[in-house]
């Protein structure tokens, strides 16, 4: 008759080891050890299938999202790529959405999403690397957010001026026709602005070859129809640093505002800073301007690190220790990071202040809807793989009430 | 007098009194010595033995139909004998030749003598001889014979037997049964010895009466205590036998792993040694095993979250003590700690919970053991979106990213985390 397996493996030990005077009551502990250990071996194979249900992201930001007010939301099915190749612009006033911008095979396209609709997209011609420590494009919201709003959009790799590609484009969104359209216009940042709108005027001997564009922030007006292109500039031959702000109307065009180093110090219109000067022409980083301290701020990405450096009227460089990226430097004059799960603020010296959870949050960007000076949140969530939708929350927060936040 | 005894390693399973979670919870207000030690135990009397003798039969010049009337009418007539000897057929009729066959038959039977009836016919007359044997004493107690015309069937019934059933008078009572005492933990109840279920009284006492010499095995139980089984050999005089009962575990120690994954240990505590249990358990997810990513070809052996969880359980066995598995059940709450750069918090999503829990146990030494334990658990949720996306829904998204669902959202209440176990090692202390 046919033996089932146990019962082949128990006659087997019963051979083997009963015939070496193990008793049968030590044989059922053995098998019982045995099976002890197969159980145990399938309990750690099922376990590494499951996580526990905590998300450190989600806890953090619920920490946040009571002192937020909601905003809206926008959701779409029809994009695939996954939440870290796209790049939400929320506009900051209710039920009109944002801007979606997305690079698939480092081609970028740009998208409006309003409610669950989506329109688009618009290509991009030209591969849009990105550079170390920088995203590959930053973008900013302007123009009359109820009826045409606007998004210029700036791509760090496409800057140097031995490529002759557009640095900065210009789209809209017409509410009234729920039509995307652009670039409306395309702007060389060192050509078309720094020589064209001020070396020509006041040093014509620079050419576009000898300036190096090291940083360019966006940044918002209390004006919505306007916004500012801040530029941060080395003139290579003469190792002069230049500090250029311009700024764009919703036509596109585009004047010089002012030199931000003589608006510190009129006795200098640009800065020579003392050898080694840690900025040179072979990098690019993040550099913010902010009205309110009149400091300026570079942040560089060297060997796996941030490094922070400000100067104000002094003209001296003077790094400061600052966790993870800079995402924004208030209209108060403080700076925020992102540092992973959490945002980190600091003086405008680079004093640390205080921390808040940020976990699945992020902050795109300072607005002034209304003219209140305010910090816009979005949470992206993504149930695309559960046959759902991406969706974008905004969330939005006076910066004045950026303290409560603390913990 | 016991002369002997033995522990037995007999692994028995026997449902305990709790069987829910209700009664885990009454079971709380019961202290040990109560309910049992109420009872009192009973008091045993020696009593005499009950005699029995087997009736052979053999006759000579009778048809086996008249053999049979013959033999019919004479167990009839014995059995309605007034000296309380219980009569018992011989099995064969006729019964052995030797003397020591017809006592081995009789003793089979549980018949302490035997009786051996000839009768021969002789033309109109009827010869009867008979001999009764005492096999305790090993002695004939009668032994005659009567001669008489044909008895009528109303002769059988009535006095034809009459000089036999007589004879029985002959055999004396057997010595009374010895009395033995058991002495243990008040309240302890035995079974295995003759009389049914002893019980220990307030003084820890009960007697019962037995048949010796014999060997006896018996158990004995006690909430609280561990459970004893013995074998015992009784003797003719009778005496004590001392239950030496060892209070059962008092505490315990779980080491384990949440899901197969997250080290915990646990202290458990006693009320009720051995039974009813209440626990207070850690469990980290600073540094766990896995979880081998299923939607990411990446191997992560390790896996690390800022959290806690801090569990208080209660609950109790539903086998008894000594067996070599054993299950448990009861309920649970826990609270989630989140460790957070900012500060040590409750997690503000899922603070808090409880769970039912049943568990088995498997202990081969009746020592330590390892343990299984489900625990399926209800969080309370504590969150909420502001969006188009349902809270249980944002979570599921959230948490199941790069895993197997382990749990869901019931609407917007709370969340049921189904895949919930620990597996482990416990030490008895």
């Amino acid at each position: 008759m046919r033996q089932s397996l146990p019962l082949k493996y128990i006659s087997f030990l019963n051979k083997t080891l009963i015939g070496k005077g193990v008793q049968t009551k030590e044989l059922s502990i053995r098998i019982g050890f045995w099976m002890t250990t197969i159980l145990v071996q399938a309990a750690l194979t099922l376990a590494g299938c499951f996580a526990p249900t905590f998300n450190e992201g989600v806890s953090l930001a619920s920490l946040s999202k009571p002192t937020l007010t909601y905003l809206h939301s926008v959701s779409t099915s029809r994009i695939s790529i996954p939440t870290n190749q796209m790049y939400y612009y929320p506009v900051p006033i209710n039920k009109i959405g944002g801007f979606l911008g997305i690079r698939i095979e480092d081609y970028p396209k740009l998208y409006y999403l309003k409610g669950s609709s989506l329109k688009g997209p618009i290509e991009g011609g030209d591969t849009i690397p990105t550079l170390p420590g920088l995203e590959f494009v930053y973008g900013l919201v302007f123009g009359n957010y109820a009826t045409m709003p606007m998004l210029i959009l700036h791509f760090p790799s496409l800057s140097a001026p031995s490529l002759g590609a557009t640095d900065l484009l210009l789209f809209s969104y017409d509410v009234t026709s729920s039509s995307l359209q652009g670039p409306s216009v395309t702007q060389k940042s060192l050509s078309d602005l720094a020589v064209s709108l001020y070396f020509s005027i006041t040093d014509p001997s620079v050419t576009v070859n000898d300036l190096h564009l090291l940083g360019l922030q966006l940044r918002a007006s209390m004006t919505e129809t306007e916004v500012y292109i801040d530029t941060f500039i080395l003139q290579k031959s003469a190792n002069r640093y230049y500090e250029l702000s311009f700024r764009m109307n919703t036509a596109g065009t585009v004047v010089f505002d002012s030199n931000l180093v003589s608006s510190r110090n009129s006795n200098y219109t640009y800065l020579q800073f003392t050898n080694p000067s840690p900025f040179s022409d072979s990098m690019v980083g993040r550099y913010l301007f902010s009205p309110a301290s009149k400091k300026s701020y570079m942040q560089i990405y060297q060997q796996g690190l941030y490094r922070t450096f400000f100067w104000d009227d002094e003209g001296t460089p003077k790094e400061i220790s600052l966790k993870g990226r800079i995402s924004s430097v208030l209209s108060s004059g403080n700076l925020v990071c992102n540092d992973g799960s959490y945002g980190m603020v600091y003086s405008p010296e680079g004093r640390f202040l205080f921390k808040f959870g940020l976990g699945t949050l992020s902050i795109p960007y300072e607005l002034y809807p209304s003219g209140t000076p305010t910090l816009m949140f979005i949470e992206p969530i993504d149930q695309r793989d559960e046959r759902g939708q991406l969706f974008y929350e905004t969330y939005t927060l006076p910066t004045a009430d950026l303290s409560k936040l603390e913990e | 007098m016991v002369v002997g005894s033995m522990g037995m390693n007999r692994p028995a399973w026997k449902p305990s009194l709790m069987v829910g979670l209700l009664s885990i919870l009454s079971l709380f207000f019961l202290t040990l010595e109560r309910g049992w030690a109420e009872q009192e135990g009973t008091s045993e009397e020696p009593s005499y033995p009950v005699r029995k003798v087997m009736v052979f039969f053999r006759t000579e010049g009778m048809g086996s139909e008249e053999s049979t009337i013959f033999y019919d009418s004479l167990v009839i007539y014995l059995q309605g004998n007034p000296y309380n000897k219980r009569i018992v057929e011989g099995l064969p009729i006729m019964g052995p030749d030797s003397l020591n066959d017809r006592a081995s038959v009789s003793y089979r039977r549980a018949c302490d003598s035997w009786i051996m009836v000839q009768v021969k016919k002789k033309a109109e007359e009827i010869e009867v001889s008979y001999q009764m044997y005492d096999i305790p004493y090993e002695s004939y107690r009668a032994e005659a014979s009567f001669s008489t015309e044909f008895p009528s069937a109303r002769d059988r019934s009535t006095f034809f037997w009459k000089p036999i059933r007589d004879a029985l008078r002959e055999l004396p009572a057997l010595p009374k049964d010895p009395v033995f005492t058991l002495r243990g933990v008040p309240g302890t109840k035995v079974v295995g010895l003759p009389g049914g279920v002893k019980e220990l009284n307030a003084e820890g006492v009960a007697t019962f009466s037995a048949s010796t010499p014999a060997t006896y095995t018996f158990r004995a139980e006690k909430l609280g205590y561990e459970p004893l089984e013995q074998q015992v050999l009784l003797k003719e005089k009778g005496g004590d036998i001392v239950l030496v009962q060892r209070r059962g575990a008092l505490v315990n120690l779980d080491f384990s792993l949440w899901n197969g994954q997250f080290p915990a240990f646990y202290i458990g505590l006693f009320p009720i040694p051995n039974s009813l249990f209440i626990k207070f358990g850690l469990t980290s997810f600073f540094s766990g095993i896995g979880p081998f990513l299923v939607n990411d070809s990446k191997f992560e052996p390790f896996v690390s979250y800022p959290l806690m969880t801090i569990d208080f359980q209660m609950g109790g066995y539903l086998s008894s003590a000594d067996a070599t598995v054993r299950v448990y059940v009861g309920a649970g709450v826990f609270i989630r700690v989140f460790y957070s750069d900012l500060r040590t918090m409750l997690d503000p999503v899922l603070p808090f919970g409880g769970y039912p829990l049943i568990g088995l146990e498997y202990a081969p030494k009746k020592g330590n053991s390892v343990f299984l334990e489900y625990t399926p658990r209800i969080l309370f949720l504590d969150a909420q979106t502001a969006g188009s996306v349902s809270i249980g829904s944002y979570l599921q998204t959230s948490f199941f990213k790069d895993s197997l669902i382990s749990g869901t959202a019931v609407e917007d209440w709370f969340w049921l985390e189904l895949i919930s176990f620990r597996l482990g090692y416990r030490v008895r202390l």
